[in-house]
């Protein structure tokens, strides 16, 4: 390759020097994009983890003065005003949700993994790969500034049901606060469709030689099929979205009954049903459960299958297990409608087809306890993650069924159970997913490994604590706690119950604390860690061929792919690894399937 | 001993959510509310069901993540078996363990809630016959309206009381349910009842107390500021105390109204 021109064949193999704002800030290397979602996925972590420390406050110690937001509260001698708390979990559910762990997985590792795991040197738009980001980030300022104007944030949950929503007298943060909301989501989802294309045409159009559909490594199938399934959804989304911003805006109507009476205003011209968006929104944000499991599904077997130095049991099986899933989770929607006034025979229906998402699901834990079997289990902080995955994702799981059985929903939906179930998915499944897979990938990403001893104390307090804070809402929620109420001592009913609430803020603050330690080990790894060789966990998956950390292009040599990703203590090869580029040996022939 | 911190967290993690069962079993505190209705029984048998199926599956699994853990740790001088799992021994066995557990539990429990909702669906009394009250949601109030003298809604003789709902014990209650502004839900979690109130367009539920109680009727669906003090008082009584209290009701209605009138004219 000439170093004074660009061939068109490796657009990005420049060997020239990019400008500052053209390597880090405005850049098309989607190992930059990839940081870039991770860094701001980092710190959208910290402010949606300081609002629930203070909803939880307020659950523990109602309408005590919180510490350090007291002052804010002047109007109240600094209480919190219970317009405040609506706000509080409003976006706390948002931001982790759309600021945090759909970012962090599919943006920050999707982006960072899927090209350096598929063997190419770009994504297949790398232009669009960065607006991508850039799109997103016209929805951070967005968001931020909701806080400040007239009435607060949005304060309607992070589900946004009209007539609450979408009446600006119904609520406080149902002022401008819920239009910035609305703006910052679309902004949202936008980014996201520019990433599910790129991703999609990537994986199909832009793997290396030799990297076959079967060859691929479950976190790229993982994202891939997410990619599908966003693809899908998203615009369902997208398109209540700004419904209901033109209902909020231009006065059109789609969501509102007419002759409502809101807090003084009668709302005459009106015409829409309040159960269209309901529908609009779980169609989407079903399948976004799955958008937010699925990629942590993927990573967490290649980490397994990685330290378990075996090869993952039943590669197609989970391949047909997460395509299984996605598209189960298109069907689902209405089992949180139970209650919502929906007839009862649909029920039925979304019923037996939420129960049938529990086959591939099955499979999938079936296929990871069985990787274990007869492996060489490395503890490493990344494994440790993936093992707390699958024991914390099976109870957020099988906590589901209480749901999906629709009389016992009758009685734990809207209660604190469902905030557990889908705590377990989300943090202890996802955000333990995003952990181990943030210090699997460290030592590629930036050259330096975590300190080991440090990742287990905060994996452990986090296990700890985690389970301590949300656990308890399992009993809550049985007890009939309702979500969203600001005082659960004002319920005679609730007083049995209040020492859990309590418990539960305790260990969240420590949860909180636990953090920091997180916090200081990247960090203190970041600048002082100890270097990092090309492949530290002698892992099989391309991105580890590559250099640390990879250059602009990713692969100075041409690659070529030979095997599956899994051929981990395969008879026949000299160490207990074999790269994907590694070609079969003759020894190897004999045993091959 | 690499692996002894991780073993004694999965080990702290299950004798915890052991502790957890095991306090909750003894005491009635942390548990499901006490049922005053006729039809609570079925959402707790189920309940209960779900909960060993989940309790007996969510053993084995981590009774097997705990022992693979320790059993295949890393040792020296030992290599890991090479086992793909694709072979059609592996796939059988992976089909038929997700067939049992799709079966013994899913399809199980799927049976059960419809056999549950048919039983429950059928006891709905009739509109025309019976004790008829209308909920509307407003926020933060619980207005609830009885039909008065005429047994007709919408006329002049209707009763209606904010936050107070009286009803008698033994008799099935029909609430008619809709809102005057955002959505509400309808929730009294010791008769084991929660029905959405929607705006423009109306939902119903039944129920029938078999004890005389005082019970708090909240709101389950986030309504606004003032979500979590929309709170009501359900009165279960004797008939007669009911009957009585109706009449009271009926005659304050006539007196204040007859003085609205006279003040007309």
């Amino acid at each position: 390759m000439s170093t004074a021109s660009v061939s068109v064949e490796r657009p990005h193999a420049h060997t020239h020097e990019l400008s500052f704002i053209r390597a880090y800030v405005f850049s098309e290397d989607h190992k930059v994009i990839g940081l870039q979602f991770f860094f701001s996925g980092l710190v959208f972590f910290l402010i949606g983890g300081l609002l629930a420390l203070a909803i939880r406050w307020q659950l523990a110690w109602p309408w005590t003065q919180v510490p350090i937001l007291s002052q804010a509260f002047s109007l109240t001698a600094g209480q919190m005003p219970p317009e405040f708390y609506t706000m509080l979990f409003t976006m706390h559910g948002t931001i982790m949700i759309f600021f945090v762990i759909i970012p962090m997985l599919n943006a920050a590792f999707g982006n960072y993994l899927l090209p350096l795991m598929i063997g190419a040197r770009d994504m297949a738009f790398p232009k669009l790969n960065m607006m991508s980001y850039w799109v997103m980030f016209l929805a951070f300022p967005v968001i931020l500034a909701s806080f400040f104007v007239e009435g607060g944030a949005a304060a309607a949950g992070w589900t946004a049901y009209p007539p609450l929503a979408s009446i600006k007298e119904a609520a406080p943060g149902s002022g401008p606060g819920q239009t910035l909301w609305l703006l910052a989501l679309i902004l949202v989802g936008t980014s996201s469709m520019m990433g599910s294309v790129n991703y999609i045409t990537t994986v199909i159009k832009c793997r290396v030689k030799g990297m076959h559909m079967l060859r691929m490594p479950l976190t790229v199938w993982a994202l891939f099929i997410t990619a599908i399934l966003q693809a899908f959804a998203l615009p369902v989304l997208t398109a209540a979205l700004f419904m209901q911003l033109l209902e909020r805006t231009l006065g059109m109507n789609f969501f509102v009954p007419p002759g409502l009476l809101i807090n003084g205003r009668t709302i005459a011209e009106a015409g829409g049903h309040p159960l269209l968006w309901q529908h609009l929104f779980w169609f989407y944000s079903h399948p976004a459960v799955y958008i937010m499991i699925l990629p942590a599904m993927g990573m967490v077997s290649d980490i397994m299958s990685c330290f378990a130095r075996k090869p993952i049991f039943g590669y197609k099986a989970m391949v047909y297990a997460i395509a299984g899933i996605a598209g189960l989770g298109f069907i689902v929607w209405a089992h949180h409608m139970f209650v919502s006034g929906m007839n009862p025979y649909l029920g039925v229906a979304f019923m037996t087809a939420t129960m049938l998402i529990a086959l591939p699901s099955g499979v999938k834990v079936f296929n990871w306890l069985a990787t274990l079997v007869g492996g060489k289990i490395e503890f490493s902080v990344p494994m440790l993650h993936a093992l707390a995955f699958v024991s914390l994702f099976i109870i957020g799981g099988l906590s589901g069924l209480y749901m999906a059985a629709t009389p016992v929903d009758m009685h734990i939906h809207d209660t604190y159970f469902i905030v557990a179930h889908f705590h377990y998915v989300l943090f202890g499944g996802s955000t333990f997913a995003i952990f181990g897979a943030i210090t699997y990938w460290f030592p590629k990403m930036f050259g330096r490994k975590m300190n080991e001893t440090l990742g287990k104390i905060h994996f452990a307090l986090t296990f700890i604590f985690f389970n301590g804070t949300f656990f308890v809402m399992h009993l809550l929620g049985i007890h009939g706690h309702p979500r969203r109420i600001a005082d659960p001592t004002l319920y005679e009913f609730l007083h049995d119950v209040q020492s859990l609430n309590v418990f539960s803020t305790v260990c969240a603050l420590a949860l909180g604390a636990t953090q920091i330690l997180f916090v200081i080990n990247m960090f203190y790894s970041l600048f002082f860690g100890e270097r990092a060789e090309q492949n530290p966990w002698r892992a099989n998956t391309l991105e580890w061929q590559a250099p640390t950390p990879p250059p602009h292009g990713n692969f100075p040599e041409p690659i070529e792919v030979h095997r599956w990703p899994y051929d981990y203590s395969k008879p026949g090869c000299p160490e207990d690894y074999a790269p994907q580029t590694q070609p079969l040996a003759a020894a190897e022939a004999a045993t091959a399937h | 001993m690499k692996h002894l911190g991780s073993v004694l967290v999965y080990l702290s993690a299950t004798l915890g959510t052991a502790a957890a069962f095991a306090g909750a079993e003894t005491g009635p505190v942390w548990w499901l509310p006490p049922d005053y209705s006729t039809t609570g029984h079925h959402y707790d048998r189920l309940f209960n069901i779900v909960l060993y199926e989940t309790a007996v599956a969510f053993a084995a699994v981590v009774i097997a993540l705990v022992y693979f853990a320790i059993r295949y740790r890393h040792r020296e001088g030992r290599r890991a078996e090479y086992d793909r799992g694709d072979q059609p021994k592996h796939i059988m066995i992976t089909l038929a363990l997700a067939m049992i557990v799709f079966v013994a539990i899913d399809m199980n429990i799927v049976h059960r809630s419809n056999v549950s909702i048919d039983e429950i669906r059928s006891g709905m009394p009739d509109p025309d016959d019976g004790l008829v009250v209308w909920v509307t949601g407003e926020q933060f109030n619980w207005v609830v309206t009885y039909p008065g003298p005429d047994g007709k809604f919408g006329t002049i003789d209707d009763v209606t009381l904010r936050n107070e709902m009286h009803v008698p014990v033994n008799t099935k209650v029909l609430v008619r349910l809709t809102s005057r502004d955002v959505i509400h839900a309808f929730n009294v979690p010791q008769l084991r009842v929660k029905m959405d109130a929607v705006p423009g367009m109306e939902t119903r539920v039944w129920f029938e107390a078999k004890e005389p109680v005082e019970l708090e009727l909240a709101c389950a669906e986030l309504c606004g500021w003032g979500h979590y003090m929309m709170k009501g008082r359900l009165v279960i009584e004797p008939r007669e105390d009911f009957e009585r209290w109706l009449k009271e009701q009926e005659a304050f209605l006539l007196a204040s109204s007859d003085k609205g009138a006279q003040s007309d004219e």
